[in-house]
């Protein structure tokens, strides 16, 4: 016989399996029903059915077989499934057996059987219907299962977005409604709308607008995760320092005010709470995470690359010294599909020079850059006009001068600037505004 | 033997045939109806990570791991770290918790109410008195954030406002081994992970060419009390996230050149056939120890190149040993530890440990702990210099401390200028600086006698907690599998500490 002949009847497995599933089962729900109405009417229709049933099952094993060897399915699921299979067939054999022979077994030895059929049935089918449909596809929309992150609604721009409906309510939806939810409503508390919320549940107000420390929402989620009062309980996800952060200046600063626009309040929560929008036209590409081949790849390049953070897919991103060798420039361009994901970036040592530095400043979520001991000048600094996200930015060893340093007044969130083994002097006077703003200036020893 | 090995392994060896053929008692019970039933009643309750660790599972990459668990779990401050642990116990009363007002309590008996009751080590118990010693030194404000230091640590007391000082650490044991366990293992009894192999385990290595785990040992230290392997240790967990040790000395890791008469060309080829035998052996028994070996070899094979590159101090120019000072050109030293230390670190090493013994001074405390300032307070001083200009105090953390701290009470004859200092797990001092520490800053207080500690308490678990959520992690959520339960550094305690971070 031909491989593709085998495939062919292999492929009425998923078919043929729903035969012995409803002989045996047909078995058991007789069996049930007869010994209910204390009749032995069905006998034999029980013995019957199991016969069919194991003869059926024999043969949706072995297409089965047929049609793992077909290829494209493998692994835990098969062989449980391959292994459930059989046991299926010897099992409803042995049922089959018991339900013919002249011998007498006792109740409770034939339901154990006609029980473990059951189970192993089950249990078979289930595996079955994973390796088709996935393994999430039963418990993906059970009422116990874990779901996606519901979405928020679309939104054509960030002027739209209204800081209660887009930004609170879904961190609500996500981390509290699995408990406070309609159907739910673990302490008479409803989190689904602003109505509920401000309604409170039944220990009275959960928020207090202009007071985010006395709202009880809050105290509940900030207390240790041991306190027994603390929220999500049960172990949930908790929220998050950002999260807990902006939904209090919403309650503070925001005076609770379902109403109030995204855009009117201040620039530190438009930038975190912007990526988390669901924005049309978007940036979708911005806050999506690299793949992990992508990862892989530069890997393969030679860059040493992982993820800060599994929250926001942040990427450290190093080009060892020993990589760079004169490919800096070009390695630089393989990482531009992932710029918006890298917030640390270490081109030390490297070779680069200002023009490379011209396509870094691409890279406007870069927060710490390090770029020491090449030979990048005054005129470089330019590039890095764009970085306005940067907090640590390193220079030794480059040969930049004071003047330079006028290129970097745009970096406004620059809290670290090291300048040893530069063309600056540690006294030099062009420092001292630098660390008038707070920024602290390393230079000489 | 050929030198080459195209045809599949699987059919090529009779005895691999063999062995993948063999089926044992074990393979037969878990292929058979207890695996079936506990896989299918597990996969319906949603629980699959429950057997994690089970044989059935083949292990995944690391980087799967660290997909699977979240890591990091939230944006991390340190990217690496640097412990220097003063292994003995150094007398905070006598470096950097000054306590002026023992100065007229001296020779004085220690309060029975101070004491509380506390049980002391049978070394110093059974003393018919107990008479508190001001320390020999003197004391000194420095730095903007006035943190006091005494006249032994000269050189750090230049760089206290990079430090953030912990006044109130305190541990539960009292013995050296159980204290270091624990300050190691987050458990004061041997067998589970050290800190630098949890990190290992929940972070990965930043450069494959490295060990993540590093640990160097001051040759020049007094031994009083000994070290043991399992301090950096992986427990439980697979044993490539154990720590290395490098010798002290000229020639860190022994063996990494070739043998005589051998030009190392095939060794490449020798490795990719070794491993794709111990594949299949893991394909049959499923023991991850077996993936960890494939790992060590080939981290070895790649250390033959690394090794003797990090490790090359030729390059290093006079102002450096002059900074770390003279020591430092002696392989081994603590100095030249610390020089070692900031070059991996440079490597992005994660996790490199010292360890510098002799601080356990029972007796003739003044001499002893001279002694030990001597050998280590220019170099670390000189460390975090060094990181800072260089700028890798940004994401690299350090520590410094012992695994408890001394009594202020004398253990044997207080004369005029001499003392002893027993054990003291109730309050000591540690300090902590760079990524994400509050820099010139001091947490917790004492009382008057440094004995008890009046205000923030920091626990074992707690700075453990903190070290971990430096790194991105929350310590609650790094667990690992083990004999039907889940483990983790923190044990079931530990509150990251929030006071210190920046």
């Amino acid at each position: 016989m031909s491989e593709d002949l085998l495939t062919f009847f292999g492929r009425f497995h998923p078919l043929w399996v729903h035969l012995p599933i409803g002989f045996l089962v047909l078995a058991v729900l007789m069996r049930a029903y007869g010994d209910w109405k204390k009749s032995e009417r069905f006998s034999e229709a029980i013995s019957f059915s199991l016969l069919l049933g194991t003869v059926s099952a024999g043969i949706a094993a072995i297409l089965g077989l047929l049609l793992s060897q077909s290829g494209g399915y493998e692994g835990n699921l098969l062989d449980i499934h391959q292994i459930g299979g059989w046991a299926t067939v010897l099992s409803s054999g042995l049922a089959w057996w018991m339900s013919q022979t002249g011998q007498k077994f006792s109740k409770k030895v034939q339901y154990t059987v006609l029980g473990l059929l059951l189970l192993v049935l089950s249990v078979t089918g289930h595996y079955g219907g994973s390796l088709t449909h996935g393994d999430d596809y039963l418990t993906a929309y059970a009422p116990f299962g874990e779901k996606t992150e519901t979405e928020a609604r679309i939104l054509n721009s960030v002027e739209e977005a209204i800081l209660y409906t887009d930004v609170v309510q879904p961190i609500l939806k996500n981390k509290c409604s699995s408990c406070h939810r309609p159907g739910k409503a673990k302490g008479d508390l409803l989190l689904d709308s602003f109505e509920s919320l401000a309604k409170g549940g039944e220990n009275g107000e959960v928020i207090l607008a202009g007071n985010a420390e006395k709202s009880e929402l809050i105290r509940r989620v900030t207390l240790p995760e041991s306190h027994k009062e603390f929220m999500p309980a049960e172990g949930k996800k908790p929220l998050t320092a950002d999260e807990i952060k902006w939904i209090s200046w919403w309650i503070e600063k925001g005076n609770a005010d379902s109403k109030l626009l995204l855009t009117q309040t201040e620039p530190e929560l438009i930038a975190w709470a912007e990526p988390r929008l669901n924005l049309l036209q978007t940036s979708t590409q911005q806050t999506s995470k690299a793949d992990t081949a992508q990862l892989a790849g530069l890997k393969k390049l030679g860059f040493r690359v992982r993820v800060l953070s599994h929250e926001n897919g942040a990427l450290d991103v190093v080009l060892p010294e020993e990589m760079a060798q004169g490919k800096s420039a070009e390695l630089i361009q393989s990482l531009i599909p992932i710029k918006d994901q890298i917030h640390w970036l270490s081109l030390a040592n490297t070779g680069i020079a200002d023009k490379d530095l011209a396509a870094i400043a691409e890279f406007t979520n870069l927060r710490r850059l390090r770029i020491e001991n090449n030979p990048i000048t005054d005129q470089g600094l330019a590039s890095l006009q764009s970085l306005i996200k940067l907090e640590v930015l390193n220079l030794n060893g480059t040969p930049i001068t004071a003047a330079g340093l006028s290129n970097l007044r745009t970096l406004k969130n620059l809290q670290s600037l090291y300048l040893w083994n530069t063309g600056i002097s540690s006294t030099d006077p062009a420092l001292n505004q630098w660390e008038a703003g707070k920024v602290k200036v390393v230079g000489d020893r | 033997m050929s030198h080459h090995h195209d045809a599949p392994l699987r059919s090529s060896n009779p005895d691999l045939h063999e062995i993948e053929k063999k089926m044992d008692r074990r393979r037969f019970l878990t292929r058979t109806s207890l695996g079936i039933g506990s896989l299918a009643l597990g996969s319906l309750m949603g629980m699959e990570k429950i057997f994690a660790g089970n044989s059935l599972v083949t292990p995944p990459s690391p980087e799967s791991v660290l997909a699977d668990l979240g890591l990091p779990h939230f944006m991390p401050k340190a990217k690496r770290i640097i412990y220097l642990f003063q292994s003995g116990g150094p007398s905070q009363l006598d470096l950097y918790d000054y306590k002026p007002k023992l100065v007229d309590l001296h020779g004085q008996e220690l309060p029975d109410s101070v004491r509380d009751g506390q049980r002391l080590t049978g070394m110093s118990a059974d003393q018919s008195s107990f008479p508190m010693a001001a320390s020999a030194f003197k004391f000194q404000q420095y730095g903007q954030s006035r943190a006091w230091v005494s006249e032994l640590m000269p050189k750090t007391a230049e760089i206290v406002d990079e430090l953030c000082f912990i006044k109130s650490m305190q541990t539960a044991q009292i013995n050296h081994d159980p204290a270091i366990t624990f300050f190691q293992t987050g458990h004061q009894l041997p067998g589970r992970p050290s800190m630098g192999a949890w990190l290992s385990y929940g972070l990965g290595s930043d450069n494959q060419n490295l060990p993540a785990f590093i640990v160097l040992v001051s040759k020049d230290a007094v031994q009083d009390q000994p070290l043991y392997a399992r301090l950096w240790g992986n427990g439980f967990l697979p044993s490539q996230y154990q720590g290395i040790q490098f010798r002290s000395g000229k020639d860190p890791v022994l063996y990494l050149g070739n043998p005589e008469n051998y030009d190392g060309k095939d060794r490449r080829e020798m490795l990719d056939y070794l491993k794709s035998l111990n594949e299949v052996q893991h394909d049959t028994y499923g023991d991850p120890e077996i993936m960890a070996r494939i790992a060590q070899y080939e981290m070895a094979f790649r250390m033959q190149t690394s090794v003797p590159e990090v490790t090359d101090m030729s390059k290093e120019p006079d102002w450096v040993y002059e900074l770390y000072g003279e020591e430092s050109r002696d392989p081994g030293t603590y100095a030249a530890n610390c020089l070692l230390a900031r070059k991996l670190i440079e490597k992005d090493v994660k996790f490199v440990q010292l360890y510098h013994q002799g601080w356990d001074q029972h007796g003739n405390l003044p001499g002893g702990i001279r002694n030990q300032c001597q050998k280590t307070d220019q170099a670390t001083a000189a460390l975090i210099k060094d990181l800072k200009q260089r700028g890798l105090l940004e994401d690299t953390l350090v520590v410094w401390g012992g695994e408890f701290g001394r009594t202020v009470y004398s253990q044997g004859t207080l004369t005029a200028d001499n003392y002893g200092r027993d054990h003291h797990p109730r309050s000591f001092t540690k300090w902590m600086c760079g990524a994400g520490v509050k820099p010139g800053f001091i947490h917790g207080e004492t009382d008057d006698f440094g004995y008890n500690v009046v205000k923030d308490p920091v626990s074992v678990h707690d700075l453990q907690a903190t070290i971990l959520h430096l790194f991105g992690i929350d310590h609650e959520r790094l667990t690992f599998k083990h004999q039907g339960r889940r483990f983790r550094l923190t044990d079931v305690e530990g509150h990251v500490v929030q006071n210190i971070l920046t």
